[in-house]
């Protein structure tokens, strides 16, 4: 038996690495690099619309608390 | 009667398998150390050998991505208790874990502030004026650029798997040439990010290295039966998978300075008021990579031999892979050369 599990490890391993170059040589073209820089900039638009919102959160929150105090 | 005893192999085998796999045991050193310097996260170790060998003591700088317990992961695969065995004081500078407020370090810190203050503990804990500086994978590139500063401080310089020449990744050449072409810039992305999580440091280096990661599980499984093997199996595949967060700011460099301008074979750069060029280096080296390393193969390594002023340099490329010569021992030829120049 020993020398099956061997031989699935081979065989495994084998096709990993093929799978795995594959991978690698689709993820390195032109198409993905765009894909992600536009992912990117999504992010980080939603980023900036969170800061805007909890920037605005922040000052209800100041505003109400001079509210209380005055 | 075979029949039966292939019948309780097989199921040893799965028990070991399943219980392996399901087993949740944290790291602990195999050998004992002491901390003599706290600095942030990092921490300076101290590993005392049971019989000195009044030699320069080795220092082991490690990188920024995994945690160091690769060069200690049990008490027979530990190229720690090698060098503990040789006689040799052998210090281990650990980055840990930076926080978010840790997010503005950069290089210039790590280089002038982290990695000489463990230098210069090392150097009055051990009462020694020189040590050898052992780098591994990315601690290598840091610890060349150290030896190119303090050529009158490191003696020997023992690099590991190390970049340095970061134009020869084929598998991202379309990424590098639009970072610098500025057609994509994540600067932005990272300074709000702040510290990169564990998590995309993990993600990261397995698009580089292995997208999909079973075969670690098929080896396992063709030797699950013996306890002695699946715990050292355990003890790796938990290192693989336990990266360290990565500072904003020391990302950042990473990417323009040796990304994009690739400075360390194009001449060097200024850091911090200091002139870093390889060419400065004189330190006696010893570089080693592995022959099937597919993250950083010798030809990422070797360039820097061309760069160095050293007269006394070597370059050994053993079998295995980028962590597999770390893990299993240290080559005779290198506890050979030490001897003679510690």
């Amino acid at each position: 038996m020993d020398e099956w599990y061997r031989e699935i490890k081979r065989a495994g391993t084998k096709a990993e690495l093929e799978i795995n170059q594959a991978i690698k040589a689709e993820i390195n073209q032109r198409e993905y690099v765009t894909a992600f820089k536009e992912l990117m900039e999504s992010i980080m638009g939603i980023i900036e619309i969170l800061g805007h919102v909890l920037m605005f959160l922040k000052f209800l929150n100041q505003r109400t608390l001079i509210e209380n105090v005055i | 009667m075979e029949d039966n005893l292939e019948y309780n192999k097989e199921l040893e085998r799965w028990i070991g398998f399943i219980k392996t796999i399901m087993m949740n045991e944290e790291w602990k050193p195999n050998y004992p150390r002491e901390a003599i310097w706290k600095k942030g996260s990092s921490t300076l170790w101290h590993y005392p050998p049971g019989e000195p060998n009044g030699r320069i003591p080795l220092f082991l700088l490690y990188s920024h991505i995994n945690k160091p317990g690769i060069l200690d992961l049990t008490k027979e695969y530990s190229m720690i208790g090698q060098f503990l065995k040789e006689g040799y004081d052998v210090y281990l500078y650990e980055f840990g874990e930076p926080s978010l407020e840790d997010r503005s370090i950069g290089l210039e810190n790590y280089l002038f502030e982290y990695i000489d203050g463990a230098i210069q503990q090392t150097i009055q804990h051990s009462g020694q004026a020189q040590l050898s500086l052992a780098g591994f994978c990315l601690g290598g590139t840091l610890a060349a650029m150290y030896a190119s500063l303090r050529a009158d401080i490191v003696k020997n310089l023992l690099l590991f798997v190390t970049p340095i020449d970061f134009q020869t990744i084929p598998e991202l050449s379309e990424w590098i040439k639009a970072m610098k072409n500025g057609e994509l810039d994540v600067k932005p992305l990272i300074e709000s990010m702040g510290t990169i999580p564990s998590v995309l440091v993990k993600a990261g280096m397995r698009l580089l290295t292995s997208p999909i990661y079973l075969s670690p599980y098929l080896s396992l499984l063709t030797k699950s039966y013996d306890s002695e093997h699946t715990y050292y199996w355990y003890r790796f595949n938990q290192w693989t998978n336990d990266h360290i967060p990565m500072t904003g700011a020391f990302a950042l460099d990473l990417l323009e300075l040796f990304v994009k301008r690739n400075v360390l074979v194009n001449g060097g750069f200024e850091l911090g008021g200091k002139r870093i060029d390889l060419k400065n280096i004189s330190s006696n080296i010893f570089m080693i990579s592995s022959q099937y390393d597919h993250m950083v193969p010798a030809d990422i390594s070797s360039p820097l031999l061309k760069i160095v002023s050293s007269l006394d340099k070597h370059l050994e490329v053993v079998e295995g892979g980028h962590a597999s010569l770390i893990k299993n021992s240290v080559p005779q030829a290198l506890k050979e050369w030490l001897n003679e120049r510690s």
